[in-house]
């Protein structure tokens, strides 16, 4: 949890514009970061080229972040997310629109979680680990083509020769497995997870 | 207002997944700061964030810091 605490304490400093205070939060990040980055793109340049794109973006933009009282973790995660499937799905002839629509949404930013709320999600990371090997591995399946693939439902369905309204109701069933497990665990209850 | 209908869209939206009519829609109640979308949206940041930290670590390229801190100058 302290590493958490101590991230999101550097953003302060970024926002002051302090170069060594991204040093030490590209130090604590860019490794899982270019891990998820490296997850979605095919190409190790691209990859690298995305991870460079995040952290310049949020040395521009760490005022407006720390104003929205955000965690930096969040931000980090979905920003890399965004520009790594926009750069794919450009690569595959795919529309993109992934990094555009964050960007807005991200300017109302009053919906992000804060660190506390982060902080409790590392605390209790290996609870959320279980339950998610508890997906059934055909939903598993659909989470990961639209989580690091960026793929909508249609696509999916495309993709499995699936009825759209089938693949619709497996990926939303999967969502809410997650949603459910996740309130349980991260609440006080926390038995036969 | 009723958003429970929503209740199954927010990590989709949030991942740029949904339908831009249905996308248009929750972000109008985010925007004008929906207490019920506001609350759900930001449980579905958690999952998602949550979902896409699972992803394996790995080093990026020895020189990609430096070449980030040199180009900042340039910003």
């Amino acid at each position: 949890m302290a590493q958490e605490t101590k991230v999101d304490q550097l953003l302060a400093g970024i926002a002051q514009h302090d170069e060594s205070m991204l040093s030490q939060l590209y130090d604590l990040t860019a490794p899982n970061l270019y891990g998820l980055i490296s997850e979605i793109v095919s190409d190790h340049d691209a990859a690298t080229s995305i991870l460079k794109e995040v952290f310049v973006r949020l040395w521009r933009d760490a005022k407006r972040i720390e104003a929205t009282g955000g965690s930096v973790l969040v931000w980090l995660t979905l920003e890399a997310r965004a520009k790594a499937v926009d750069w794919q799905r450009a690569h595959n002839g795919m529309r993109t629109t992934s990094s555009s629509r964050l960007q807005a949404l991200l300017k109302a930013g009053s919906w992000m979680p804060g660190p506390a709320e982060i902080a409790l999600v590392e605390k209790r990371r290996h609870l959320l680990e279980k339950l998610v090997r508890r997906l059934p591995k055909p939903q598993s399946r659909l989470l990961d083509l639209a989580i690091f693939k960026g793929f909508t439902e249609t696509e999916i369905a495309r993709q499995f020769e699936q009825p759209p309204g089938r693949i619709e109701h497996e990926l939303r069933a999967a969502l809410r497995f997650l949603r459910h497990r996740l309130r349980a665990v991260l609440g006080t209850w926390t038995a036969d997870i | 207002m009723d958003c429970r209908y929503l209740d199954d869209v927010y990590e989709l939206f949030l991942l740029g997944l949904l339908k831009p009519k249905q996308a248009a829609e929750v972000r109008e109640h985010i925007e004008r700061g929906c207490p019920y979308c506001v609350e759900h949206l930001r449980e579905a940041a958690q999952a998602v964030y949550f979902l896409l930290s699972t992803a394996k670590s790995s080093k990026p390229p020895q020189d990609t810091k430096a070449e980030i801190l040199r180009s900042l100058h340039r910003t």
